[in-house]
């Protein structure tokens, strides 16, 4: 038996921000990760809420919350959870020197990669616009690059700002072998390659132009974009990107480095496959290590092992559900499964964990299944993140919840 | 190949299905990064061993695979992806003629015998490997000579535990020292003779272990590693019988013997046996947990790095090394958390590899500069040579560190 104070299970965003924060909590913590996290899919922006049941982008997404129906996670989690675990990932991102600007209360807009805004509360430096009044837009294409179209990203802008929007291309890794990809681009912008796309946008440099760039400013921190916002007059800015995505990325390695300091004992392909109860309590969780088990004991067992597309639930037949690691009840609605209009709110979306203001897993009743497990980010009920913009702020605000203490 | 062969090799690659093309493979496959070569584990994975196993097509890439298991480390989904790889390779050169190179890397064993029944063979290996290399002899056939073969040791593990005098004692072990402990490295297995004697154990060997097949499965000796899997899971499961079990200090043996076999091959008998085979470090961490170990540790001087061996990391125990040397009190060792070293196994000896080998170790290499640390602390024979020579900082298995704290 291995004995730990804390055990999440699950490496994606909510995992690690639970880890993490249990870590420095002083609790002698374990991470078993099963695969590597989302982070290839995950933007990497804290989205908080970005649309209403109107479909409409809301104003104040902390404000917004209180019109949320009663089963979303937000309501369990609190207003105040939401605001300190934005404080603490802001502090948290500034000390590791990849810091994030925003807040809970208003929206930042991102550009996308094809032009388009997205509202967005995070947003990593590379990310964030600087006011557009009086400014040119240059879109930044890359020759052989498939994932990104600058001239449609600059005509998409056109239709939305005032400001002037123009594309160039420019090279910068050779064309050969595998395709270009926004992934192999910004590996090479990190190995030096941004200062031969500083050569080539010299020419068009000046105090009042935005180079919005693919998202390929490298994949371990912001220096690249230090470098580029240093070497050039006029400002840096990325777009979102395709998967893998170089922010998700990016985060993952930052967070990664932020557990290991913290002293978070990091177990990779670890499968937990099962785990031991007596009445109320979790006494260990049962991993499939390799052909031997191993069994991990914890005061608090912190699950984050997602939805249906990372493993977290389950389901064969379309009649039940299941939770893999605990078999939790799952809570879900047969008869609304998916809806026929794609941006809809999707019923297999809602079907997750129910549980009370603690996290605590609860039945279809409201009673406490279990005592000292905690549930967090896709692994709870209530809430389709894709319709109403909402993933990376329920995983952040319910990690931060679960591992207090 | 029969058809009942095919069907057991349908396991592994049946999880081709399971992959959502997520990319999580792509973004932490450091072959992937080190060269725009590979055409990436996905598509030469999930993707394309289909066309391979269904028409016999080829993918030109596959050959980049180094099968240092990253891949299958970050899936979250439990596709096999690298022991696709490999049951492709095997699938080609079922069909195809290998090199002479593929012959000797593949076969490292068998050159240690023949050097071993010569008599001073073993001084006379390295003068002749030393030669070879100048004269330009391994590159003639595709081995690089940018980095030394790795040197016979004076006496093998073997031989030298012939002349070991241990306490017997009712708790045994039997000890799988694998081709570089005892060929090149046998102070690590002496180091875990003592370390096992200081906890009560004997250790016993048993001459009839054959290499693990690890470097043939590389280099696609895919039906010739079988055969060496069919010998060494008769014996484990002998010893299994008598309660015996059987403990490695490389994390490649370790893997193999554990997990590659029935991943592979898709044998009962070979899951039976590997429930009996333990690394070194998970079997002692297994007894700390019982309140078995001894932990009367002198302190030990210096700075440590320890580097977790890509094997290791991929049998989901954690870093227990890591763990029992935390516990020697005021023992200063830093994890370097740098991804793969590079050299996997046999990969970055070959001439044509030798340039992406050292581009994937030089995160590892960097971070080891900046730490300039006394000596760095692994559990893999192969990442040991790639650090030494990637850094020129001595190395040492973290039995040897645990011997020391005995002593």
């Amino acid at each position: 038996m291995k004995e730990r104070e804390v055990v999440v299970i699950g490496g994606g965003f909510s995992g690690l921000m639970a880890a993490i924060r249990s870590a420095r909590a002083g609790k002698r913590t374990a991470l078993l990760q099963y695969g590597s996290g989302a982070f290839p899919l995950n933007s990497g922006l804290i989205d908080i809420l970005g649309y209403d049941r109107e479909k409409n982008e809301v104003k104040n997404p902390l404000e917004a919350i209180k019109n949320l129906p009663k089963k979303h996670p937000y309501h369990r989690i609190g207003e105040a959870a939401v605001r300190s675990s934005a404080d603490f990932f802001l502090k948290l991102m500034e000390e590791q020197g990849f810091p994030y600007e925003g807040s809970v209360t208003a929206h930042r807009h991102v550009a996308t990669a094809i032009g388009t805004w997205k509202p967005s509360s995070l947003v990593p430096a590379s990310m964030d616009l600087p006011d557009l009044k009086g400014k040119r837009i240059i879109v930044v294409d890359v020759k052989g690059l498939k994932d990104f179209d600058g001239k449609m990203a600059a005509a998409n802008l056109t239709e939305r700002v005032d400001s002037v929007v123009e594309s160039t291309r420019i090279e910068l890794e050779p064309v050969e072998g595998r395709d270009i990809t926004l992934l192999s681009c910004a590996r090479f912008m990190e190995n030096g390659g941004w200062q031969k796309a500083v050569e080539a946008l010299r020419p068009l440099d000046a105090e009042d132009v935005i180079f919005l760039f693919p998202q390929v400013l490298g994949i371990q921190g912001n220096n690249v974009y230090r470098a580029l916002s240093k070497a050039l007059k006029g400002s840096v800015v990325e777009t979102t990107g395709m998967p893998p995505s170089a922010n998700g990325m990016r985060l993952r390695d930052v967070l990664l480095r932020a557990a290991w300091s913290a002293g978070v004992e990091i177990v990779e392909n670890a499968h937990v496959i099962g785990a031991e109860t007596e009445g109320k309590t979790c006494k260990y969780i049962r991993v499939q290590a390799g052909v031997h088990e191993q069994h991990y004991s914890a005061e608090r067992f912190i699950l984050a092992t997602g939805g249906f597309y990372s493993g977290g639930l389950y389901m064969e037949d379309l009649q039940k559900p299941r939770e893999v690691v605990f078999d939790l009840p799952v809570s879900f609605d047969k008869s609304h499964w998916t809806d026929k209009d794609f941006f809809a709110e999707q019923g297999f979306m809602l079907t997750g964990i129910a549980t009370d203001e603690s996290l605590r897993p609860v039945d279809a009743m409201g009673t406490v299944v279990l005592d000292n497990v905690r549930i967090v980010g896709r692994n709870l009920d209530g809430y389709d993140f894709c319709r109403e913009h909402s993933g990376n702020g329920v995983a952040l605000s319910s990690a931060y919840k679960a591992a207090t203490f | 190949m029969s058809e009942e062969k095919r069907a057991r090799e349908e396991t592994s690659r049946d999880t081709a299905d399971h992959c959502i093309a997520c990319t999580c493979c792509i973004a932490n496959c450091p072959v992937t990064e080190a060269t725009k070569e590979f055409a990436g584990p996905k598509l030469v994975g999930p993707a394309h061993s289909r066309m391979t196993f269904a028409e016999g097509d080829v993918e030109k890439t596959l050959d980049y695979c180094s099968n240092c298991k990253n891949c299958e480390i970050t899936c979250p989904s439990g596709v096999a992806v690298a022991t696709m790889n490999m049951l492709q390779r095997g699938e080609y050169y079922r069909h195809h003629k290998h090199s002479q190179r593929d012959d000797m890397l593949a076969h490292g064993e068998r050159m240690g015998k023949l050097v071993r029944a010569l008599p001073l063979g073993a001084t006379f290996a390295n003068l002749g490997m030393k030669i070879g290399q100048a004269l330009g002899m391994f590159s003639a056939v595709g081995i690089t000579n940018k980095r030394d073969m790795p040197a016979y040791a004076p006496q093998s593990f073997m031989e030298r535990f012939l002349h070991i005098k241990q306490k017997p004692s009712d708790k045994k072990v039997v000890f799988f020292p694998g081709c570089y402990i005892n060929q090149n490295d046998p102070e690590v297995g002496v180091a875990f003779v003592e370390v096992m004697q200081k906890n009560g154990y004997e250790v016993l060997v048993d001459e009839a272990f054959v290499c693990c097949g690890s470097p043939m499965v590389v280099t696609g000796y895919l039906d010739e590693a079988h055969d060496h899997a069919h010998t060494n899971v008769e014996r484990i499961l002998d010893w299994k019988k008598k309660g015996i079990p059987v403990v490695a200090c490389c994390t490649s043996c370790s893997l193999m013997l554990k997990a590659e076999y029935h991943e592979l091959f898709g044998e009962k008998e070979m899951h039976e046996a590997a429930e009996n085979v333990y690394d070194a470090f998970e079997f002692l961490e297994g007894l700390m947990e019982k309140g078995e170990l001894l932990e009367a540790f002198k302190p030990v001087d210096g700075k440590y790095a320890y580097h977790s061996p890509c094997h290791l990391r991929a049998q989901g125990i954690g870093l227990p090394a890591l763990e029992i040397l935390n516990k020697i009190p005021g023992y200063q060792i830093e994890n370097l958390a740098a991804g793969c070293c590079g050299l996997s196994g046999n990969y970055g000896f070959k001439a044509d590899k030798y340039e992406v080998s050292m581009k994937v170790g030089e995160k590892l290499f960097k971070r080891v500069e900046e730490l300039a640390p006394d000596k760095v602390v692994c559990d893999c024979g192969t990442c040991r040579m790639q650090i030494a020579h990637g850094t020129k900082k001595p190395v040492c298995h973290p039995i040897q560190i645990l011997a020391k704290a005995y002593k």
